[in-house]
C-alpha cells in the first residue's frame, strides 16, 4: 500500500519537474523573472488551457479541428455586441450558447459532407473569417471594446473561477461519463467501436458540440481579458490561435506516460510553454526566438516520447549483450 | 521558403549567381531534416510541419534582423514571364515523367496506397521518403528563388499562406488527400489554373478579398465532397 502511494506520488511529481526546472532556469538566468511572474504566467495560461480541453475532445474522437480559434473570435465579436444590450449575462450566455450552436452546425456539416475533418476545418476557417470581418464592418470599426462593467470577468478571481469550472467539467466528462469512454473508443478504433454497438456518428457529432462548450468558456475569457476584440483581416491568420493549445495538448498527452492525469498534464504543458515564452522575454531575446523555442520544444518532446520504447528496447538489448559477454567470459 | 529566400538573398549580395544554388541547397537541407524527424524519430508528419514552421519562421526572422533583405538590381531582369513559364513546363515534364513512367513514381504511389504492403513488396520506403522530402525541399527553394527575383527582396513572410493555398490547389485539382494509386501530376496544374482564373476573374468583377476567401472556402468543401473517394476509406477522420 505504501509502495503504491509512493509510486502514485512519484508519477505526479515527475511531470511537475518540467515547469519547476524551467522556472528555476529562467529565475537564476535572468533578472526580472521570478516569483512575481507567476500570476502573469498563470493568467496567460488560462485561455490556452481551456481551449486545450476542446482540442482533446476532438482529437480523442480521431478528428481534427483547426477552426476553433476562428470560432472563438467570431463568437467573441457577436457576444461583445450582445453584451452592449444585455451586459454580463448576455456575454456569458451568448459565448457558450453561440459557441455550442456554431459547433453543432460544424458537426452537422461534417456528417452531411462526409469529408476529412481537417479539410472541413480549413474550409470553415475561410468561411468563418468572412463572417467575422462582415460583423466588424457592420460596426464601422475593426476593434470592439468590452464595457468595464462586463470585462471584470476576465480579471481575478472570476477568470480563475471560470477556469476551475471548465476544468472540473472537462475532467468529469472525459473520465466519468459514458461519452468520455465512447470518444476514446471511437478514436482508438472506429470500426471496432461500431461493431460493439456504439453510434459512431452520434459520438462524433456530440464531440463537436461538447468541444463548443469549452470554446465558449475560452471566448468569455478571451473577450474580457484584453477588454477588446479585433479582426486582423482575411488570410487564415486566426488558425494560429489554435497552435499553442494544440502543442500543449501534444505535450500533455506525451506526459501521460508518466502521470495518468490528463488535466494535470495539460496544465503543466501550458504553464511550461508560458514560462518559456516569458523567460525568453526576460532574457531580452527577440520575439522570433519564441517561435524557434516553441518548435524545438515540441520536436524534443515528441522525439523523446515517440522513441521511449525504442530507447528502452535498445537499453534492454545492451544489458542482455553485456550479460552474455560476462557469461562467456 | 522564407529561410531559403533570406539566405539566398544574403548570398546574392556576395555574388548574384549564388542565389539559385543557395536557395535550392537550403531547401534540400531542410527537406532532409524533415525526413530525419519523420522517418528516424517517427514524429507525426502534421506535428512536424507545425513545429518546423515555427522553427523556420523564427530562424528566418532571427537571421534577417530587419524587415527585408534586397538583392542586386540586375537580378530583377531575371524575373521574366518566359523564364517562369519555361521552368514551370520543365519541372512539370520532369515530374510527370518521373511520377508516371519510372519505378520511383510507381513506388511512391504504392507507399501512399498501402505502406505495409509496399514494405513487404521490397520497396525501400525510407529511401523513397527521403527522396520525396528532398525533392519537396528543393522545389520550395526554387520557389523562393523566383519569389526573391520577382520582388527584389526577401523577408520572413514569404510563402506564409502557401501551405494552405497549395493544399487547396491540390484538392481542387482532384488530388486524393491520402495519396495512393489515384495520385496524378495533372492535379496541381488543373487546380492552380482553376484557382488562378477564378481568383483573377472574381477580382475583375469587383469581388473583394474577403468574399473571394468565402468563395474559395465553399468551393473547397464542395469539390472535396464531390471528389472524395469514400469507397476506399471506410473510416473518414
Amino acid at each position: 500500500m505504501k509502495t503504491k502511494t509512493k509510486t502514485k506520488l512519484l508519477s505526479y511529481l515527475i511531470p511537475l519537474c518540467l515547469p519547476i526546472i524551467l522556472f528555476l532556469i529562467f529565475t537564476i538566468g535572468t533578472r526580472g523573472f521570478g516569483v512575481n511572474s507567476i500570476p502573469i504566467i498563470i493568467s496567460q495560461s488560462l485561455i490556452p488551457f481551456i481551449l486545450s480541453f476542446s482540442i482533446v475532445i476532438i482529437i480523442s474522437t480521431g478528428l481534427f479541428d483547426l477552426s476553433i480559434g476562428t470560432q472563438m473570435i467570431v463568437i467573441g465579436i457577436l457576444v461583445v455586441w450582445l453584451s452592449e444590450f444585455m451586459g454580463a449575462p448576455g456575454l456569458l450566455i451568448g459565448s457558450i450558447g453561440g459557441s455550442v450552436m456554431c459547433a453543432a452546425l460544424k458537426g452537422g456539416i461534417y456528417r452531411l459532407l462526409r469529408i476529412p475533418s481537417i479539410i472541413l476545418s480549413i474550409g470553415l476557417v475561410m468561411i468563418l473569417e468572412y463572417f467575422g470581418i462582415e460583423a466588424m464592418r457592420r460596426t464601422t470599426t475593426m476593434v470592439l471594446f468590452v464595457k468595464p462593467e462586463v470585462s471584470f470577468i476576465g480579471a481575478p478571481p472570476y477568470n480563475y473561477i471560470f477556469t476551475v469550472v471548465a476544468a472540473a467539467l472537462f475532467y468529469l466528462i472525459y473520465n466519468y461519463t459514458v461519452f468520455g469512454i465512447h470518444i476514446k473508443l471511437v478514436g482508438d478504433n472506429e470500426l471496432t467501436a461500431f461493431q460493439v454497438g456504439i453510434k459512431v456518428n452520434k459520438i462524433k457529432y456530440l464531440a463537436f458540440v461538447i468541444s463548443g462548450v469549452f470554446v465558449g468558456f475560452a471566448t468569455i475569457l478571451y473577450t474580457c481579458y484584453s477588454g477588446s476584440i479585433g479582426f486582423g483581416g482575411v488570410g487564415m491568420s486566426t488558425i494560429a490561435l489554435v497552435f499553442r493549445p494544440l502543442i500543449a495538448v501534444m505535450i500533455g498527452i506525451s506526459l501521460n506516460r508518466f502521470c495518468n492525469n490528463l488535466l494535470l498534464n495539460l496544465f503543466i504543458a501550458v504553464i511550461s510553454l508560458n514560462i518559456i515564452f516569458n523567460g525568453l522575454i526576460a532574457f531580452g531575446l527577440p520575439a522570433s526566438t519564441q517561435d524557434i523555442t516553441l518548435g524545438v520544444f515540441l520536436l524534443i518532446v515528441m522525439s523523446v516520447t515517440e522513441n521511449t520504447n525504442r530507447l528502452r528496447e535498445w537499453r534492454r538489448r545492451r544489458t542482455v549483450r553485456k550479460e552474455k559477454q560476462k557469461i562467456i567470459a | 521558403m522564407a529561410l531559403s529566400g533570406i539566405l539566398g538573398a544574403m548570398s546574392a549580395n556576395i555574388s548574384i549567381y549564388l542565389l539559385l544554388p543557395v536557395t535550392i541547397i537550403v531547401g534540400i537541407v531542410i527537406g532532409y531534416i524533415n525526413y530525419i524527424f519523420v522517418v528516424k524519430f517517427q514524429i507525426n508528419d502534421f506535428l512536424l510541419t507545425l513545429s518546423m514552421s515555427f522553427v523556420l519562421s523564427g530562424t528566418a526572422s532571427f537571421v534577417l534582423n530587419a524587415s527585408g533583405i534586397g538583392v542586386p538590381r540586375e537580378m530583377l531582369k531575371w524575373s521574366s514571364q518566359g523564364l517562369r513559364i519555361g521552368v514551370m513546363i520543365g519541372v512539370y515534364i520532369i515530374c510527370a515523367f518521373v511520377f508516371g513512367w519510372t519505378p520511383l513514381g510507381r513506388q511512391c504511389k504504392a507507399i501512399g496506397a498501402n505502406e505495409k504492403a509496399a514494405v513487404y513488396s521490397g520497396i525501400n520506403v525510407k529511401r523513397l521518403k527521403s527522396i520525396a522530402f528532398i525533392i519537396s525541399g528543393g522545389v520550395a527553394g526554387l520557389l523562393a528563388f523566383f519569389s526573391v527575383i520577382r520582388a527584389g527582396i526577401a523577408n520572413n513572410t514569404m510563402g506564409g499562406q502557401l501551405p494552405f493555398d497549395v493544399l487547396i490547389v491540390l484538392l481542387i485539382g482532384g488530388f486524393p488527400i491520402n495519396g495512393g494509386v489515384n495520385s496524378n501530376i495533372r492535379a496541381p496544374i488543373i487546380g492552380s489554373i482553376t484557382i488562378t482564373i477564378l481568383m483573377n476573374g472574381l477580382t475583375l468583377i469587383g469581388i473583394s478579398e474577403r468574399e473571394q476567401q468565402l468563395i474559395r472556402g465553399i468551393l473547397l468543401l464542395l469539390i472535396v465532397t464531390a471528389t472524395y473517394d469514400r469507397k476506399r476509406t471506410p473510416v473518414i477522420k
